[in-house]
């Protein structure tokens, strides 16, 4: 989904380090899903800060004044240079989405709770990106074994939730860029 | 640096007998007995009680009067620069005893003997003033667990910067170097609970700081009622009354 050259700031001298830090506040079942959601949307939220190359051969942040001083070509240090123009976010290509279903007898329950997860054993996680790529099928052993049938169903729930998630992702990411 | 203006302004713009803008949740944590999110300012914790419920570690039971535990803890992402170690390290050792004995005090753990209670409280965003949110987001948990207590506790902080007094201090100004009081009350019965205080103070020019912390208390006090009032309104109109 990232493209890791986004993250370099002087090849083969400087990059940025990137820290994703999940926290369950309150836990209902299919923890992964709610997890990998508000990790992609954090990365959407990204927006990395203006930084220039000093003559230490350090990099420092600039604060907004600054880089509005610098655009407007009055020179607040000449000896800095900056190293990126204005904030800037990264671009996430191809965005996984995911969905968590148990399997029961011959049923399959999707996205569950804690109860059911609690008397269930046996569950398959789907991901898929935005072109409806398979990323990654996980499926963790349990007593009950999947047909390919089985399997496909899950597919498709998982296919019909990626166009939710992907609904409700744009939405929040375009009320964003009004504020 | 000047903390406050000559008009009397504050780096944030507040007075210097200004509080930040309180906001508080209750019942976030669907699992907990009982739950609250707690915000002042920037600064935002959510607190979650377990209990009263068997004790864990038969050990340490207590035949006459309940267990009371307390867990402080700071999200990796709360303060500016990431935290490393978010529990386990001095500080929030410190500030989860703090805040155990402080609920200790207004909890009526004599009518649940042999009983355990927990107290989680996690910092999402730390800009000042934790220790007080943490108590005032406890405050509401225990409320919303319905765990009898003697009173509400409520919690605000106050310093002395540029010879002014001022409630309620941001990271800013209380990484100022100035003294910063803390004061937890019962404010009912008009005791205090907790007092501390960092760096040093005249004792005339200290009466007035933690006499301005504890108008904030009772300030803090006003809307915790009032949130508590709001939720039991909720809570009569869901059970159709």
């Amino acid at each position: 989904m990232i493209d890791l050259k986004e993250l370099s700031l002087l090849s083969g001298k400087a990059a940025w380090m990137a820290y994703l830090d999940i926290y369950c506040l309150d836990a209902d079942g299919a923890l992964f899903d709610a997890a990998l959601l508000s990790a992609i949307a954090a990365f959407s939220h990204l927006e990395i800060p203006v930084v220039s190359l000093n003559d230490d051969g350090k990099i420092v942040l600039i604060s907004e004044e600054q880089v509005t001083a610098m655009s407007e070509g009055e020179p607040v240090n000449k000896e800095k240079r900056k190293l990126n123009k204005e904030k800037r976010k990264l671009t996430l290509k191809s965005i996984p989405l995911s969905l968590t279903c148990i399997l029961h007898k011959n049923y399959i329950l999707a996205d569950p709770t804690l109860e059911e997860e609690s008397i269930m054993e046996t569950l398959i996680t789907i991901v898929l990106d935005s072109s409806s790529q398979l990323v990654s099928l996980y499926k963790p052993g349990g007593p009950v074994l999947a047909y390919t049938s089985a399997i496909q169903d899950c597919v498709a729930l998982t296919r019909q939730r990626v166009k939710q998630l992907q609904k409700i992702l744009d939405e929040v990411i375009s009320g964003m860029e009004v504020d | 640096m000047e903390y406050v203006s000559h008009d009397g302004l504050r780096i944030d713009g507040r007075r210097p007998t200004e509080m930040r803008q309180l906001r508080a949740q209750i019942g976030n944590v669907s699992k907990a007995d009982g739950s609250a999110v707690f915000e002042m300012g920037n600064t935002k914790v959510i607190a979650a009680v377990y209990g009263p419920r068997e004790v864990q570690n038969k050990s340490q039971q207590i035949s006459d009067h309940a267990l009371v535990r307390c867990e402080y803890s700071m999200a990796n992402f709360s303060t500016g620069d990431r935290m490393r170690k978010p529990k386990g390290d001095r500080r929030s050792t410190e500030i989860s005893l703090v805040i155990r004995q402080t609920m200790e005090a207004c909890i009526l753990t004599h009518l649940m003997p042999r009983s355990q209670i927990d107290i989680f409280v996690q910092v999402l965003q730390a800009d000042g003033g934790t220790r007080s949110a943490c108590i005032n987001a406890a405050t509401l948990a225990l409320a919303d667990a319905g765990i009898p207590m003697r009173d509400i506790v409520t919690s605000c902080s106050a310093g002395y910067l540029n010879s002014t007094p001022l409630l309620d201090l941001n990271y800013t100004e209380d990484s100022a170097g100035g003294p910063d009081v803390t004061v937890g009350i019962l404010p009912k019965l008009d005791q205090v609970t907790l007092l501390q205080m960092d760096a040093k103070l005249p004792v005339d020019i200290f009466e007035n700081v933690m006499q301005l912390a504890i108008e904030g208390c009772k300030a803090i006090e006003n809307y915790i009622r009032e949130v508590l009032l709001e939720n039991t309104k909720q809570l009569e109109y869901r059970r159709g009354l």
